[in-house]
């Protein structure tokens, strides 16, 4: 909690206001992700007194985007791999790669596996993201590697 | 100092080329050259490509791997001999077959320098305009007959016509920097390879329409193209480009980046002027047209990366030099996105009125796989499957519209012939349900409902029913729903089982 308080602090500094304008809330939940790499479900209320909003409204913004995970606590994954499934990467057998990948690294182990549709990188599918490196042209054995 | 180039961008980053980074640039030291880290020029089928300055002019090595770098040069020159060697960059087949126009300096220089922009006349444009009068500058962009390259061709100038005649205190430029569709990277070779040239163009049609902030949504999964657009803006501030009293001319102008959180929705213009509020990005009923209601309820001139890029050039060039390049009512030109299972993938600009055919087999050189074309997907997930038979169509919006598809933004995704289009068709169904932002019920019902349809189609489940009923369905969806995601969610699937019946089980 100290963290988001923090968050919240240097955005009342920077906007020079106590009562945050909705229109930060995005930019505020997506620097609380970065840092905790999850939204604790008990911030809620913390965000929707500072921005002077309803809890509702703060609730509704988490759940719609798939960058910010709204959790009780942090998961047990140590990585992160993002794994493109959108078409240009199932021309080249993604469909193939993730079921490799899902029986390679089990539900809620170390390794957590999430789906995305597109990193731009649809000239060189498949394409895999780790710590906000795109790898393209990947095979299961290049992965194992990366994340070994 | 004579120069070594190597382009630097997340295509080339994610096959290893930060490996040649480090030996070249000892290399380059023992021999008296500066490595200089350019954006790329997005021709895959070339990379890792290092170019070696000579006489002026720039000398291409493809396919270099850690090994052959050791004898890229002799005698403080370029080993022409060397097996890497592939001619002048200039002469290269896959960049000379191109008309770069919008692209024209991405891949040579720095992207973050602002003086390697100026050189290649970076800023000419915007000199010119701020010495115009607002309308003469729409003037210009309506003459080039361009239209908004983010995929709907709506006509750009019109666009900042409405802008400029609405009256309001605070104008906005926004640009649309959420590139979503699956088969596109154009905007994202843009902004890492030359991000002056999209913030000079939000500048034009910031002076153009007489706004004074602008905001670039920026979708998350380009962390490179963040760090690049960050780095061009506050070296634009600290130059006098950004801020007040842009080159001297009276004229203040104001760039923030927002990040996007990974909806794709947000692509879509009024779902991004909510999420760019801070909210839900839900779409909005239109009208009113953002143009005249946009963000915070004022005047908005929203525009995909490609177009504004574009605005600099036809400013400098003349409205009519843009207008006489392209096809019919599509002018000036097109930047093909080739992707998916295609050996020579990457971006090339072309003009509009190339066909697909051309593009296929002339530039793009066959399947990776080795077999053959069986389906392209033009125009991201809401476009349309094509087989060979249509392949001779000119990429022109019109022409696309009339088949049941759109070239959209430019990507062409292509897949060999195991492709089973009965999955792609569920796919697109599947994506729409994940992507819906909920508003409308034809998009988020018709979407999973949609899925399920075609799920008993390939088990044959009363097929000739249950086909009936997706075509219904598909109707519905592009009559009643509220934006391009529901409504254009069939383009894919009609077309599938249109050109591709037998993967339906239709005979």
């Amino acid at each position: 909690m100290q963290k988001i308080e923090n968050i919240i602090e240097q955005q009342q500094k920077a906007l020079n206001s106590q009562v945050l304008p909705e229109s930060e809330l995005l930019q505020t939940l997506i620097l609380i992700q970065q840092e905790l790499s999850y939204i604790p479900k008990n911030s809620i209320s913390t965000l929707a007194e500072a921005f002077n909003i309803s809890r509702a409204d703060v609730h509704g913004v988490v759940t719609f985007y798939d960058d910010l995970k709204l959790q009780d606590a942090p998961s047990n994954a140590k990585k992160i791999i993002r794994v493109c499934q959108a078409e240009a990467c199932q021309s080249m057998g993604v469909r193939q790669l993730m079921q490799e990948l899902e029986s390679a690294y089990p539900k809620d182990g170390e390794i957590s596996i999430e789906k995305v549709y597109c990193l731009g990188n649809c000239a060189l599918a498949p394409a895999a993201m780790i710590d906000n490196q795109c790898y393209g042209n990947v095979s299961i054995s290049q992965i194992k590697n990366l994340l070994a | 100092m004579k120069k070594i180039y190597i382009g630097i961008e997340t295509g080339t980053l994610s096959i290893g080329i930060k490996n040649l980074l480090s030996p070249l640039q000892e290399i380059a030291k023992q021999q008296n050259y500066q490595v200089v880290e350019t954006g790329g020029f997005g021709l895959y089928a070339y990379e890792p490509m290092i170019e070696v300055e000579h006489n002026n002019e720039r000398h291409a090595f493809t396919k270099v791997t850690e090994k052959d770098l050791q004898t890229l040069l002799t005698d403080n020159k370029p080993n022409f001999n060397h097996s890497c060697y592939a001619g002048k960059t200039q002469d290269l087949p896959l960049l000379k077959c191109q008309q770069r126009f919008t692209f024209r300096r991405v891949g040579l220089n720095s992207p973050t320098c602002v003086q390697s922009y100026q050189q290649e006349q970076g800023y000419e444009g915007l000199k010119k305009a701020l010495s115009m009068e607002p309308q003469g500058v729409i003037d210009q962009i309506k003459e080039s007959g361009i239209r908004g390259r983010g995929g709907a061709g709506f006509p750009t100038g019109i666009k900042l016509q409405t802008v400029k005649d609405s009256p309001a205190k605070q104008k906005y430029i926004v640009c649309n920097a959420d590139e979503g569709d699956s088969g596109t990277f154009a905007d994202r070779m843009l902004i890492e390879g030359d991000p002056f040239c999209l913030i000079e163009g939000m500048t034009i049609s910031a002076k153009a329409v007489g706004a004074t902030q602008g905001f670039v949504y920026l979708r998350s999964e380009y962390p490179l193209a963040l760090q690049r657009l960050t780095q061009a803006i506050e070296n634009a501030y600290q130059v006098g480009l950004l801020g007040k009293n842009i080159l001297d001319s009276g004229f203040n102008f104001d760039l923030k980046i927002h990040s996007g959180a990974g909806a794709y929705i947000c692509g879509e213009e009024t779902s991004l002027l909510e999420s760019l509020e801070g909210k839900r990005g839900v779409i909005r009923f239109k009208p009113p047209l953002p143009a005249i209601e946009g963000l915070f309820a004022s005047p908005t001139a929203l525009n995909n990366v490609i177009t504004l890029a574009t605005l600099p050039e036809i400013l400098l060039q003349g409205g009519k030099a843009h207008n006489e390049i392209g096809y019919e009512k599509s002018k000036g030109t097109l930047t093909v996105q080739l992707a998916g299972n295609i050996k020579n993938g990457g971006l090339y600009e072309v003009p509009f009125g190339t066909s697909l055919k051309t593009v296929l087999s002339e530039i793009g050189g066959g399947t990776r796989t080795e077999r053959p074309i069986k389906a392209v997907q033009v125009g991201g997930p809401l476009g349309a499957y094509f087989p060979e038979e249509l392949f001779d169509l000119p990429l022109d919006y019109e022409t696309f519209m009339g088949k049941g598809g759109m070239v959209g933004h430019g990507g062409v995704v292509v897949f060999d012939d195991t492709v089973d289009l009965s999955e792609q068709a569920k796919f697109a169904f599947e994506f729409c349900a994940h992507e819906s932002c909920g508003k409308c019920t034809p998009c988020r019902i018709g979407s999973t409902r949609g899925a399920e349809l075609i799920a008993k189609i390939q088990k044959k489940q009363d097929l000739d029913k249950n086909l009936e009923v997706v075509d219904d369905l598909c109707e519905l969806m592009e009559e009643t729903s509220l934006c391009a995601l529901g409504g254009m969610t069939p383009f894919p699937v009609k077309s599938a089982i249109k050109h591709f019946p037998s993967d339906f089980g239709i005979k």
